[in-house]
């Protein structure tokens, strides 16, 4: 493994060659101590600035080096801060010194189980108490950056990563492009279905800080209720959406926090500081350090993801067999022919004939969708598509072998003749395979008719 | 829980893949292949999963349905198989079938961008039949689906051919193996719409499609008739 040296600014670094991923602006490297990672920004002129990497820095390292936190041990260790910065001669920004992202974190597709994994039903997410007390964790994350006056600006459902096991993290990533709250960032990056309805609006340049407290409400109203809750469209009228899955029996002061955050996009003072959220959690669904189970169980409750259940309608009673077919096959067993008694029997008076009641009309069951047209063609003509595909030296050996025993030529016409007749029936063309079908079988003939005048003529 | 008004825009892909007997071997072989990459990604990457339904339509002699347009995170693979000539005119119109027969049956009010049809041939049009009708039909603005078709050509596909099935996106891949042409190609579909579903806008809007075809691998072929 190739590795080339950084010197940053309180240390120098061992780093390897090959990034392990990329990103929009820089390359992320291993370093020769697993607990720091390298990254490398693709062009100085896009890295962020170098006083605005001192400030995060002058935190990251007074909370993972001088007070030794872990990663997501608590809030403001579970945020990605830079601890060095790598700068050229014109103090030009190289690169960046970050935590390495804990291995609890990544998921079975060797990528980081970002928050959608959290607040999307398709993605399984883990019970109410799971959800709350990671979402709890975001806020005092966010509380943290915002007591240090900095905007993250791109809270969205990657930039969060989360574990439940060995013990519930979450962790804030892509934060070396965090900005100072004032004054307000003038450019920056947003995430679709995760964007201030402001900026869409052009109310403002960029997100700032009550737009990571708008996406914290709705990870809120998503997480907590398992709802889509996409809310960055604008209705036909012109006017933004309220959400509107905010059940009646819902916490009413969690509903209150998510109205705040939600129902009107484009005042930010309505807002709810993550602090409010902490606030908020902690008393609708803790009690005394313990989970409040009834108000848990309620949230379960509220977020059950409706699934379409199979319907089962009982049928009227009716002699089904009157609808049959007159087919052989379809009609029903009927009643061995009595034998015909060879003495009198005594003749009864003709009853007169019963009027048939009316035979209830069947209601059409209701319409059941068409199976898929689609057939895979393994099966028919797969001795064709063996030779097509490969086999063609195996298919030679037997013919080989037919010149000796007219037995498998027989075999090799009655299989290809066979196998034709699938492909006839099933498939109104199968060009290819049908030609080689009809090539085994004519070349098969051959030998046939070699081994019959060999055995006519030694007879 | 959900509210309609809530929910994610869908966006509708339709792959359109070649499957004559050329394709037979390595190049089947990538396409099946890739596949589990794709559902893969729509299991991963769970907003995406989300947003992009996906029907696979095989043609050769004939146009089939190998997968309805679903969430292909749910959706069982079939093994796609080489069949036998080249008729485009079939898959053209197996396209339209599957395109119409999909979107209705997408629960009513769903919110829809317009369809995109990924067209992949490996040869030219063989059939007796001439498949620039099939074509219109496909393409025809006046249908309320009209897809955007955006032409993959590899092997020994005509470009004149690639450049008229393309409304607006048409491409020649570079490589002269077919199994790593076809693995461009799938690689460039997987990470179209992955980035499509991630982006803000309608991909039948004029920036709204976001097609990962580095130039390494690609070479952008002018369509001959747009409907921008």
């Amino acid at each position: 493994m190739s590795t080339f040296d950084v010197r940053g600014r309180y240390g120098r670094y061992t780093v390897e060659s090959v990034p392990v991923s990329k990103g929009g602006v820089g390359s992320i490297h291993r370093t020769t101590d697993p607990g720091w990672v390298y990254k490398q920004y693709f062009d100085s002129a896009k890295a962020p600035g170098l006083p605005q990497l001192d400030r995060l820095i002058g935190i990251g390292r007074d909370v993972l080096i001088r007070d030794g936190r872990k990663p997501g041990e608590t809030p403001e260790s579970s945020v990605n801060w830079p601890v060095d910065v790598s700068v050229d001669a014109n103090d030009a920004v190289q690169g960046v010194i970050l935590p390495a992202i804990p291995p609890s974190l990544f998921n079975e597709y060797d990528s980081v189980r970002g928050l959608e994994f959290l607040v999307m039903a398709r993605a399984n997410p883990p019970s109410a108490k799971g959800r709350i007390a990671l979402l709890l964790r975001m806020a005092e994350i966010l509380n943290f950056i915002d007591s240090r006056r900095l905007v993250h600006g791109d809270i969205n459902g990657k930039n969060l990563a989360w574990a439940m096991t060995p013990a519930p993290i979450m962790y804030l990533i892509d934060c070396d492009g965090m900005v100072a709250q004032d004054p307000p960032p003038d450019q920056g990056v947003q995430a679709m279905g995760w964007t201030d309805p402001r900026v869409i609006d052009h109310l403002i340049p960029a997100h700032d800080r009550y737009s990571d407290w708008y996406c914290l409400a709705l990870a809120m109203y998503r997480g907590l209720l398992l709802t889509a809750g996409k809310l960055d469209s604008k209705r036909p009228d012109g006017n933004w959406p309220e959400p509107k899955a905010i059940p009646a029996d819902l916490d009413p002061a969690i509903a209150g926090l998510l109205r705040r955050g939600l129902c009107d996009p484009l005042d930010p003072a309505a807002r709810p500081r993550p602090a409010e959220w902490v606030k908020g959690l902690v008393s609708a669904y803790l009690d005394h350090g313990r989970f409040d189970d009834a108000a848990t169980q309620k949230l379960d409750q509220l977020s059950v993801v409706a699934q379409a259940k199979p319907t089962f309608t009982p049928l009227p009673p009716t002699d089904w067999s009157q609808f049959l077919p007159a087919t052989s096959a379809s009609q029903p067993p009927q009643p061995a022919p009595q034998q015909v008694p060879v003495w009198p029997q005594p003749t009864s008076p003709v009853r007169p004939a019963v009027p048939s009641r009316p035979v209830p009309t069947v209601p059409a069951p209701p319409a059941c969708p068409p199976p898929p047209s689609y057939r895979p063609a393994a099966q028919v003509g797969g001795l064709a598509a063996r030779a097509i595909e490969g086999g063609t030296g195996w298919h030679l050996r037997g013919l080989l072998c037919s010149l000796f025993l007219p037995a498998i030529a027989l075999g090799y016409i009655g299989v290809a003749l066979y196998q034709l007749r699938d492909l006839y029936d099933r498939y109104p063309v199968a060009a290819v395979r049908r030609n080689a079908l009809c090539v085994y079988a004519a070349i098969a003939v051959i030998p046939f008719f070699l081994d019959l005048i060999f055995i006519i003529g030694k007879q | 829980m959900n509210s309609a008004e809530e929910l994610y825009t869908i966006f509708p892909v339709f792959m359109l893949l070649d499957v004559s007997a050329s394709m037979s071997g390595g190049p089947i072989e990538a396409v099946n292949a890739a596949l589990p990459d794709l559902k893969r990604e729509m299991l991963s990457n769970p907003t995406v999963g989300e947003i992009a339904r996906v029907c696979v339509i095989t043609f050769s002699d004939e146009g089939r349905v190998a997968v309805p347009l679903c969430d292909l995170a749910y959706a069982d693979l079939p093994e796609i198989m080489v069949e036998g000539g080249t008729n485009f005119a079939a898959g053209f119109r197996a396209a339209r079938q599957a395109i119409e027969d999909g979107l209705r049956a997408l629960p009513k009010g769903t919110p829809l961008y317009r369809p995109v049809v990924f067209f992949m041939s490996d040869g030219a049009h063989m059939a007796r039949e001439d498949w620039h009708p099939a074509l219109a039909s496909l393409r025809d603005k006046s249908w309320k689906f009209a897809p955007e078709v955006v032409a993959f050509g590899f092997g020994d596909a005509e470009n004149n051919n690639i450049r008229e099935v393309a409304t607006r996106f048409a491409f020649q891949v570079k490589d002269i193996d077919p199994v790593l042409q076809v693995r461009e190609i799938m690689n460039a579909l997987i990470g179209s719409i992955r980035t499509t579903s991630m982006s803000f806008r309608d991909p039948g809007q004029a920036q709204g499609l976001h097609l990962e075809t580095p130039a390494e691998f690609f070479t952008p072929l002018e369509p001959l008739t747009t409907d921008a």
